[in-house]
């Protein structure tokens, strides 16, 4: 894939919500190759990719230092995230986490970041798909008054397509792998 | 000195009063010929729900997802306006307010022999949600007018959070 430009406005930063993780998040079963795709975060205020490559740096004895890294590994923290019955990734979340504590299918959910600021135009922008992220609730509750949260971290993994994405008005998503 | 920083929900202003106002004349100890009104007191007596100010925005938090979430306070006072007031029936007037105060709050309130609780606050428009409405002073003699009538006063803060998308 050659290089990619940016679709936003030289000289103007980019904003935080053209970065997007979505849920496949149609019914156990469901047709892979058509996907329902939902949005991961809402009422998060904050949340990054953090990349660990792995790397490793040594001085030898002629004092050149030399670092080697590997392919990164992607998590990412959605902290706070609040239960929302219209929230259709939260709730698949819950159901494999608190009603089933289905770790195995928790451990191979189908997730596609779509970078919308970048790419060839607004209905191909760049989109990458892990077919096999870990997703691993770390708590569940609140404070008294407040609103019940659950907490999630995502190792993202399995097998990764990189493609074009494109988002109708209605906010559904199609995915295409890239030839 | 007006603070500076104050910013308005201007649009939720109409939402909210609306909405307070259908709430306030539902309370069950107002008897069913009597009408809590915007802000206007018969010259004798009377009660009336007069807002603070504006609907002010506390906090907002964007989401990753680009939405917006304000959590907004619409302060008001409720009057009581009454002449001829004996000690006793000061008391009962303060006691109306304080009542209605609680009973905004989802406490449990008794009106002759029947209880009455608040289940839920009415719903709002465009992406607004009632949070808590609370009593932000007790019952209290307000003023003494000029026709000897004393306007007795609650105040009230209702809060409420606002969603919506930013372009």
């Amino acid at each position: 894939m050659a290089d990619l430009t940016f679709l936003t406005t030289s000289g103007e930063t980019v904003k935080r919500e053209l970065l997007i993780a979505y849920l496949h998040t149609s019914n156990t079963g469901g047709n892979p190759s058509n996907p329902v795709w939902s949005p991961i975060g809402s009422r998060v205020t904050d949340s990054s990719e953090e990349l660990d490559w792995s790397e490793d740096s040594s001085t030898d004895i002629l004092g050149v230092t030399r670092t080697t890294m590997k392919k990164p590994v992607i998590t990412q923290t959605f902290d706070p995230w609040d239960l929302d019955g219209g929230d259709a990734a939260i709730l698949k979340i819950w159901n494999l986490a608190i009603k089933d504590q289905d770790y195995s299918a928790l451990a191979a959910q189908d997730v596609l970041i779509v970078h919308c600021y970048a790419g060839a135009s607004t209905s191909a922008m760049f989109a990458e798909r892990y077919e096999a992220c870990a997703i691993r609730p770390t708590g569940l509750g609140g404070e008294g008054g407040g609103v019940v949260g659950m907490p999630i971290d995502i190792t993202y993994g399995g097998k990764r397509t990189v493609g074009t994405a494109s988002i109708s008005a209605q906010g559904a998503v199609t995915f295409s792998a890239s030839a | 000195m007006a603070d500076e920083n104050v910013v308005l929900d201007v649009a939720g202003y109409d939402i909210i009063t609306d909405a307070l106002m259908e709430l306030l004349n539902q309370y069950p100890a107002l008897p069913q010929s009597e009408k809590i009104t915007f802000a206007t007191l018969g010259e004798n007596q009377g009660k009336a729900m007069f807002p603070q100010g504006g609907a002010v925005i506390v906090e907002e938090q964007s989401d990753i997802l680009g939405r917006v979430r304000q959590t907004c306070q619409y302060p008001f006072y409720v009057l009581y306006r009454a002449g001829g007031l004996t000690s006793a029936r000061k008391q009962k007037v303060k006691e109306w307010l304080d009542d209605l105060g609680r009973w905004l709050e989802g406490q449990t309130v008794t009106v002759g022999e029947t209880s009455y609780t608040l289940d839920q606050y009415p719903e709002l428009t465009d992406g607004r949600k009632f949070r808590t409405i609370q009593r932000a002073s007790v019952a209290a003699l307000n003023t003494i007018n000029s026709n000897n009538t004393e306007d007795w006063a609650i105040a009230i803060t209702a809060r409420y959070t606002n969603e919506f998308k930013r372009l």
